[in-house]
């Protein structure tokens, strides 16, 4: 039964994609970018970690893609290898630098990191174009199916590596860092590897989002790379849908485009409008639906209906 | 259960993409003139965006009052999206105008940063619409639009600004004069100070400091004690607004006492001047637009582009503020459509494409005809004005100094503490 | 080096802004642990309650503190008692996107009233110096600085020595243990956070006539703060006010000294921040780091 839903979800977007009307096609690309998105950050939340900088490895990936595009005319497949690299390789480094740190003070590292690239990435004009921003060399577009359909095979995977870390051993290990980290050490896990692990995995999916959405854009500047925006997207998108679960993610990713779309359509004619309404939706699902739409599902199956109401609320304080 | 709650999640999503594919549904081949807008309506740059909506429903509303609901006998229709200021939703905007909304022109939007962003979008469709861009002036954008015919650019491109302002100074005090440059570090200051300083250089004044302060820092005394002892005569702004105030106020408070202030946009600005108050004396600025131009009233339409008074009052009438620029050039770029439209008598892109290419009408913003620019085929309006806010019997004026021809007053030095 | 008094001047009275702006997170997080990433819209409230104040009624920012600061009050308590109550027990993220929810709000909200155009306030102080030798002084920065100590020592003295503030102390350290002595935690919470959107709403008020007012200038303004709260190190008021003026002193230092240095004063906090939590994650006076 999950399988058939699984296998429906994935065949999705690519039914779309391949024979959507252009804006079903263009929903179904953002979708998957933040499904992506919203699954890596997902995972750094199942062990822990909680990242506010998520727009870094984003933006990094998306630099990295277009700068070996222009510079080396790199294809499209191979750009996105640099950029997964990079943002592997920023992911460990991240988990060297903070080894110590937990909870807020790493995530106001991740809030560091994305900051400095941003940065960077100004005061470094030669190299990144600085706040111009650069045009990816357009004579290098395989063409936007190419791009879509990269883009839900990127989403499928990123679901798959989650699944994979979930069944495996780290899953256990995670779980019991995210709980206490102490703890968890004096039981023989190795926080320190494992933090690196899933920091450069997290990393990676990141990366290689923002660098497939590059190429769907063709335009970088720094304030688009590192947008905070991005950030919030995933945090929204996974929270939304069910933290600490697989499905969850997906579920989010997709209603908070849906969100997106609708309030756009129904107040995008006033001014501040439609970033108020998704203000105001961000605050009644956190008060309203802690546990995400995906947990809230998963609370309703697994509870009885008629005592559900007494052990709920207690259910709640934990 | 629980596969009916999935069913109805997946049904909301569902519903959801339904619902935007519905405008898209109903927009098939019809012949309706449909003008797509590209605004940011929220976010950092809500006020131009702003301008581009007010511009178009502006024009929209004087075209019905003068020739009724049709244009060439097919029905008008707007659709302006809001792009939130974000970059990845402008892409989406501009392809859902183009393939879902089957826009006939597009118009919009109003900064360069957005502007930009969109222009592969654009690009890539075959059967693009044409586009009206009645803002951005960032060259990037210009380099990679290059020789597209559908592109008509309604408002200056980063250079002209300078080359403007630089021939101003020229004129009014001659080249033998030091001048000191301070530029923001975003990709307005950095594109502009690439012009400011060619054009300077070109005309022979001498650069005696070139200062870079930080966008969106509250404090730029650093840079201004540094350039004090510089004792430059001219200092030459490239900022956007929220940074023009500080330096203002901030220029006053250091004692620079230079004897001219330039700056780009800001001294137009009414959220500006009405920010620094009485500093804003001496300030020169550059625009497309600014009231009181006094341009007369087109010859063959009258009504549709009247005189600059006449437009300027009926402006405040309808929209119960003061026009401003953009929202000029918006509502001049509609007209413009709306009378290729008409001309054409179709809305079939390569004929509205040519009867734009063809119009030459005197608009509340100069003339219109459009003429190659240095890298792109249609430009309009790229012949700005300067002029200096000068202390009046009540509160300063906007003293046009240049061209000659429509010339007010003349450049007057700052007043010495 | 004949810049030298100048860069000190501008240290010290920008460190002064710093710790304006960073008291009441440094109390909100430090004290309560209550993540509050709307803070930096408080500040931005606080302004343009201010600058409409300046405006229509005439009042001056500074006259306007103590009205602003009793208004504050009441808005953070309400919020607090309609929105943050309910996530005080839900993970740290809950927190994080509540209040970001609520920036957003807020944020747009002061669009549609207001519009996007910048505001300033101008009252005569802002541009005024004083002038000693070849040194330049703003009298509005040494005013905010002023203003920046009474509200420090104003919080440190109520800590301290009143009653309430002692219970603050007292559910920051063991919560479980002030309940024993019969104090209510709930309603300590709602008093913190009601305390710190005062002190938000009181920084808005003085940085009204020193940087531009728009509804976007609020996560900036938290950005900063949060980089001078860690710096300093949570928990401790002192710490951050330590940790303004370094941060004051190295951005200014760059500023000055540095080719091209402006550019690079924003990467400098973030620089520090990790700088501080790789080598020292309590910070300079901080607390040991808590999960």
């Amino acid at each position: 039964m999950r399988t058939a839903l699984w296998v429906g979800a994935a065949a999705l977007p690519i039914a779309v994609t391949l024979w959507g009307p252009p804006m079903a096609v263009d929903i179904a690309f953002r979708a998957c970018a933040l499904v992506m998105l919203a699954v890596s950050w997902n995972m750094m939340a199942g062990a822990g970690l909680i990242s506010l900088g998520h727009s870094g490895f984003w933006g990094l990936g998306s630099y990295a893609a277009i700068l070996v595009a222009n510079d080396f005319g790199f294809p499209f497949w191979l750009s996105l290898l640099p950029a997964m690299l990079c943002g592997a390789l920023v992911g460990a480094g991240l988990a060297l630098v903070t080894r110590r740190l937990r909870g807020i003070y790493f995530a106001i590292s991740t809030l560091a990191m994305s900051e400095g690239l941003r940065v960077i990435a100004v005061m470094l004009p030669d190299l990144t174009g600085g706040s111009n921003g650069v045009y990816l060399d357009s004579s290098l577009s395989p063409g936007m199916l190419a791009v879509e359909l990269l883009a839900c095979a990127g989403a499928i995977g990123a679901v798959a590596v989650a699944y994979a870390v979930a069944r495996s051993r780290y899953h256990f290990a995670l779980r019991a860092m995210r709980d206490n980290e102490a703890a968890s050490q004096m039981l023989g896990v190795a926080p320190a590897r494992f933090r690196l692990g899933i920091l450069a995995v997290s990393g990676a999916i990141a990366s290689l989002a923002g660098a497939i959405n590059v190429w769907y854009g063709g335009y970088l500047d720094p304030e688009v790379a590192f947008d905070l925006q991005t950030t919030i997207n995933a945090q929204i998108a996974a929270i939304l849908g069910g933290i600490y679960t697989l499905p969850g993610p997906v579920v989010g990713a997709v209603t908070t485009i849906a969100l997106g779309e609708i309030t756009r359509l129904l107040l995008g004619n006033t001014v501040g409008g439609s970033l108020l309404v998704f203000g105001l939706v961000l605050v009644i699902v956190v008060l309203l639906l802690p546990y995400g739409l995906w947990g809230f599902v998963e609370r309703q199956r697994r509870r009885p209906r008629r005592a559900a109401a007494r052990l709920e609320i207690s259910e709640a304080r934990q | 259960m629980s596969i009916r709650i999935l069913a109805g999640r997946c049904g909301v999503a569902l519903a959801a993409l339904a619902a935007s594919l519905l405008p898209g549904a109903a927009a098939q081949a019809e012949d309706v003139f449909r003008i797509g807008g590209i605004a940011e309506l929220s976010g950092k740059y809500v006020a131009y965006g702003s301008q581009v909506k007010r511009g178009i429903e502006t024009a929209i509303a004087v075209w019905k009052s003068v020739r009724g609901d049709k244009v060439a006998g097919r029905p008008i229709e707007v659709v302006i999206r809001d792009v939130q200021s974000n970059n990845s939703l402008a892409v989406s905007v501009m392809n859902q105008l183009i393939q879902s909304d089957k826009a006939t022109v597009i118009i919009g939007p109003g900064g360069s940063d957005v502007g930009a962003a969109v222009v592969p979008a654009w690009k890539k469709t075959e059967e693009r619409p044409v586009w009206l861009v009645p803002g951005v002036s960032s060259t990037v954008v210009e380099k990679n639009i290059g020789k597209d015919e559908y592109f008509f650019h309604t408002f200056s491109w980063t250079y002209d600004y300078h080359e403007t302002n630089v021939d101003m100074l020229k004129r009014a005090l001659g080249p033998d004069h030091t001048v000191a440059i301070i530029y923001a570090d975003d990709a307005y200051g950095r594109a502009h100070l690439d012009y400011a300083r060619k054009y300077l250089k070109e005309a022979g004044f001498k650069i005696v400091d070139e200062e870079l302060v930080r966008a969106g820092a509250n404090d730029f005394m650093p840079t201004l004690v540094k350039l004090r002892a510089m004792h430059p005569q001219i200092v030459y702004t490239l900022m956007q607004t929220d940074d023009a105030v500080l330096i203002a106020k901030q220029i006053r408070a250091a004692k620079l006492d230079p004897q001219y202030l330039i700056g780009t946009a800001q001294a137009i600005l009414p959220e500006w001047r009405s920010a620094v108050g009485d500093i804003q004396e001496c300030w020169t600025g550059v625009a497309t637009w600014l009231p009181g131009l006094g341009y007369p009233a087109d010859k063959t339409e009258p009504k549709l582009f009247p005189a600059s008074a006449t437009w300027e009052t009926d402006w405040r009438q309808r929209n119960q503020r003061e026009a401003e620029f953009m929202d000029a050039g918006a509502y001049v770029s509609t007209m413009l459509a709306l009378l290729a439209v008409e001309k054409a008598n179709s809305t079939d892109r390569d004929k509205i494409e040519k009867a734009l290419a063809e119009g030459d009408y005197m608009t509340p913003l100069g003339e219109s005809k459009f003429v190659p620019s240095e890298l792109a085929v249609h430009q309009a309006f790229s012949k700005m004005v300067v002029f200096q806010l000068q202390k009046g019997a009540d509160g300063f004026k906007s003293v046009l100094l240049y061209p000659a021809d429509i010339a007010q007053g003349k450049l007057q030095s700052c007043p010495t503490e | 080096m004949a810049l030298f008094p100048q860069f000190v001047i501008d240290s010290l009275l920008q460190g002064g802004l710093y710790v304006l702006i960073a008291v009441g997170l440094s109390l909100g997080f430090g004290v309560t642990r209550i993540i509050n990433f709307a803070q930096g819209e408080f500040v931005m409230l606080g302004a343009y309650g201010a600058f409409w104040l300046l405006t229509l009624c005439g009042i001056d920012p500074i006259l306007a503190i103590p009205l602003l600061i009793v208004a504050g009050f009441c808005a953070g308590w309400l919020l607090f008692q309609a929105t943050v109550r309910r996530v005080l027990e839900a993970p740290a993220l809950n927190q994080i996107m509540l209040t970001f929810g609520i920036a957003l709000v807020l944020q747009n909200l002061a669009v549609m009233l207001w519009t996007g155009d910048l505001r300033s306030a101008s009252p005569a102080y802002a541009t005024e110096t004083w002038s000693l030798g070849t040194v330049v002084i703003i009298r509005g920065r040494v005013i905010a600085a002023g203003v920046a100590v009474l509200l420090v020592a104003a919080v440190l003295v109520w800590l301290r020595l009143t009653e309430t503030g002692r219970a603050v102390r007292a559910v920051a350290q063991n919560r479980d243990a002030a309940t024993l002595l019969g104090i209510d935690p709930l309603r300590i919470y709602a008093l913190s956070f009601a305390v710190v959107t005062a002190l938000g709403v009181a920084a808005g008020a003085v940085v009204s006539f020193l940087i531009n007012i728009t509804p976007f200038m609020g996560f900036p303004i938290l950005l900063k703060a949060i980089a001078i709260v860690v710096l300093g190190g949570l928990g401790s008021l002192a710490g951050t006010v330590v940790g303004a003026l370094v941060l004051a002193f190295v951005e200014t230092a760059v500023s000055y000294y540095v080719p091209e240095g402006p550019g690079w004063t924003e990467g400098i906090g973030f620089a520090l921040i990790v700088a501080i939590l790789v080598l020292r994650p309590s910070g300079i006076a901080g607390h040991s780091v808590a999960a």
